[in-house]
């Protein structure tokens, strides 16, 4: 009898420690693509790719701060190009529990404007990015399975709790660093419409780092293309950084 | 007078020119815009009212590690003044040597505030004869000579903006827009400055202050304002010459996030001091104005905005009593309210927007719409295709008063 008990224990002990492993990958992945170190600096060249293969440049010096680790994190996005949106500021107050803050500084009108951020899949800047893939997917938002692995890559059924324009996505993780380094999105016919890649890593002040993803819009044959350079972690940006008064006037310091 | 500091800013701007080019980014634009009125030809002077080639230049100079620049000028011809101008639109220099304060001083665009296109606590000039008339945006807002301080105790922002030169709003006065005038009970036409005010003259007294105080608590954004200056709109005198009485203004605001959206309310009391009983038929009552407003996104990339205003006339009595007879038709409300709504679809990753914004009132049973479709054809490439749309049930309330200014506009610019 004690040996049933034993054995029972056990398995309970062996289901509980899989499915913690399962959030335990998730949330090692989460913390390596979007919380290295404590803060962090990159010029983003983004290069949108419409249907008829037209590109659009946009040149975006970011500044990140995390205020909790695979918590609230603040970004600054200080537009270099094009002309027509040079000057621009965007700042996100990424928070957990209600929805992020968001705001657009306007040079021209010296006009900050808060913006509507209940939508987190509506497109960054007019890329193939969604807000969402820029400052990351809360964890909390998806039921997380462990599907397959191989020698390099844990790969993770994501099934969102509350409906989404897809119905579940894949991902695929380095079982070296932790780096998300593909996304499939799945629509409700099982066909794979989207997808995000890491098409190169370099591992940066010890960090291995992305520094080139790509957005695939696969069914609207659009994609947009995500450089990173210049990118430096822990330099010690203070929080107050990220508030009007560096939207109005921005910290050249941390921009060059 | 004008002419001397435009010198003195253009010998800055090529004493900044000479010591740090290197330093110096340039960006621009050519812009080609026309405005073609659609209601009535009657009270215009010329079949369009918008025809311009805009040159604008940029130069951002960083000075120094704790300084620096931006210069910009616009260059047009004005097809309906038939004029070249040069403006200054901006020429200031930022000074930021503490964490504890920082200056920026010169001609520069001032704004604050929670409204969307409804200004409570935003003194600043404003030119809504571009706004009207299909210009860009950019051109709502008249730069300001002023000198900004702004202080960062604890978590607080306190800016207090000095403006030694008086600049008023570019108004409908009759040059490029038409109005109706209620002291000669007719629409004016268009040609030249109906109003030729006259502005205070520049004294120590004559300096308008503004200041806010701002806190960020938690998203949560709250503001105090004040104000102690002039109304930017002319108003007439008992000898029927056009000046800018004098008015103080304080207000608050909050905006946040609430209801899966943002939230905004502001309000203000102008207290008219040259009136202060009201009992000035020419000159502004004093008010207290109130809005509140909401917008969310209510679909990918589709974001919705209402705004509700109300603005309350102090001594409605005493303005009711002195009120000439002939004037009593076109009295003010007690209690004036209006609606604004802002539709804004992006689509085609971005590329084409479609906007609606619209002001209307219950009160004056009249009304603004503004359609507007945009496309960018490269980065440096855009049009802009939209419509200034006014009616109204009476001739001679805010917006319907402007109905034959009605027009379908057009604007191609290429930035560089």
């Amino acid at each position: 009898m004690k040996k049933i008990y034993l054995i029972l224990i056990l398995l309970l002990l062996g289901s509980t420690t899989f499915s913690a492993d399962v959030d335990e990958i998730v949330k090692k992945a989460y913390n390596a693509a979007y919380y290295a170190g404590e803060d962090g600096r990159s010029t983003v060249d983004m290069e949108i790719v419409d249907k008829n293969k037209r590109i659009r440049k946009r040149r975006i010096i970011m500044l990140r701060k995390d205020i909790s680790d695979g918590k609230e994190q603040m970004y600054y996005a200080y537009f270099k190009r094009p002309s027509d949106v040079k000057n621009m500021v965007f700042m996100v107050h990424k928070n957990i529990e209600k929805d992020d803050d968001r705001w657009l500084y306007l040079p021209a009108l010296d006009l900050v404007k808060r913006i509507a951020s209940n939508d987190k899949r509506s497109s960054f800047v007019g890329s193939d990015f969604t807000y969402e893939d820029i400052s990351g997917r809360s964890i909390e938002e998806d039921v997380h399975e462990l599907t397959g692995e191989d020698s390099s890559y844990y790969i993770i059924k994501n099934t969102p709790k509350n409906p989404e324009d897809f119905a579940y996505f894949v991902t695929y993780i380095d079982k070296k660093n932790y780096l998300p380094i593909k996304a499939e999105y799945y629509n409700s016919s099982g066909n794979i419409y989207r997808k995000i890649t890491a098409e190169k890593i370099e591992v940066i002040d010890g960090f291995p780092t992305i520094t080139i993803m790509k957005a695939d819009e696969i069914e609207k044959g659009t994609y947009t293309t995500n450089k990173f350079s210049n990118i430096v972690y822990n330099l010690g940006i203070k929080e107050n950084i990220f508030t009007e008064r560096y939207l109005r006037r921005p910290p050249r310091k941390w921009l060059k | 007078m004008k002419a001397k500091y435009f010198f003195i800013f253009f010998l800055t701007f090529q004493w900044i020119l000479a010591v740090s080019l290197e330093d110096t980014e340039f960006s621009g634009f050519l812009e080609g815009s026309a405005g073609i009125p659609v209601a009535s030809n009657e009270y215009q002077e010329e079949s369009f009212n918008l025809g311009e080639i805009r040159l604008q230049l940029q130069a951002d100079t960083l000075l120094t590690d704790t300084s620096e620049s931006r210069f910009k000028i616009d260059f047009y011809r004005d097809e309906v003044l038939e004029e070249w101008k040069l403006d200054l639109r901006e020429g200031y220099i930022s000074y930021y040597p503490s964490y504890f304060y920082e200056i920026k001083a010169g001609r520069q665009v001032l704004t604050w505030g929670t409204g969307d296109l409804i200004f409570i606590n935003d003194r600043f000039p404003k030119d809504y004869e571009s706004f009207y008339s299909g210009r860009d945006m950019e051109y709502l807002k008249v730069p300001s000579d002023a000198v900004k301080i702004s202080f960062f105790p604890q978590k607080y922002i306190v800016d207090l903006v000095i403006i030694p030169l008086f600049t008023p709003n570019k108004v409908v006065n009759g040059e490029r827009l038409t109005f109706f005038d209620q002291s000669s009970g007719d629409f004016v036409s268009t040609g030249e400055d109906y109003f030729n005010a006259d502005e205070p003259s520049t004294s120590l007294d004559n300096t308008q202050l503004a200041f806010r105080i701002k806190k960020n608590i938690e998203g949560n954004e709250i503001a105090l304002y004040g104000y102690r200056g002039f109304y930017l709109d002319p108003n007439p005198s008992d000898e029927g010459e056009y000046y800018y009485s004098k008015t103080n203004v304080i207000g608050a605001s909050w905006i946040g996030s609430a209801l899966d959206g943002i939230v905004n309310s502001e309000m203000g009391y102008e207290d008219s001091r040259d009136d202060r009983d009201g009992d000035d038929p020419y000159i502004t009552n004093s008010y207290l104005k109130f809005l509140l407003g909401y917008k969310r996104e209510m679909g990918r990339d589709f974001t919705v905005g209402v705004q509700y205003y109300l603005e309350h006339m102090m001594d409605y009595d005493n303005y009711r009593d002195s009120l000439p007879e002939s004037f009593g038709q076109y009295a003010r409300h007690k209690n004036r309210s209006m609606f604004a709504l802002r539709l804004s679809k992006l689509m085609m990753q971005q590329k084409l927007k479609y906007e609606l914004f619209t002001f209307y009132s219950p009160t004056d049973e009249d009304g603004y719409i503004n359609p507007d479709i945009s496309y960018k054809w490269s980065d440096d490439l855009s049009t802009s295709l939209g419509m200034n749309i006014f009616y109204g049930k009476y001739y001679y309330t805010d917006f319907a008063q402007l109905k034959d200014n009605t027009n379908i506009y057009f604007r191609t610019r290429y930035s560089f």
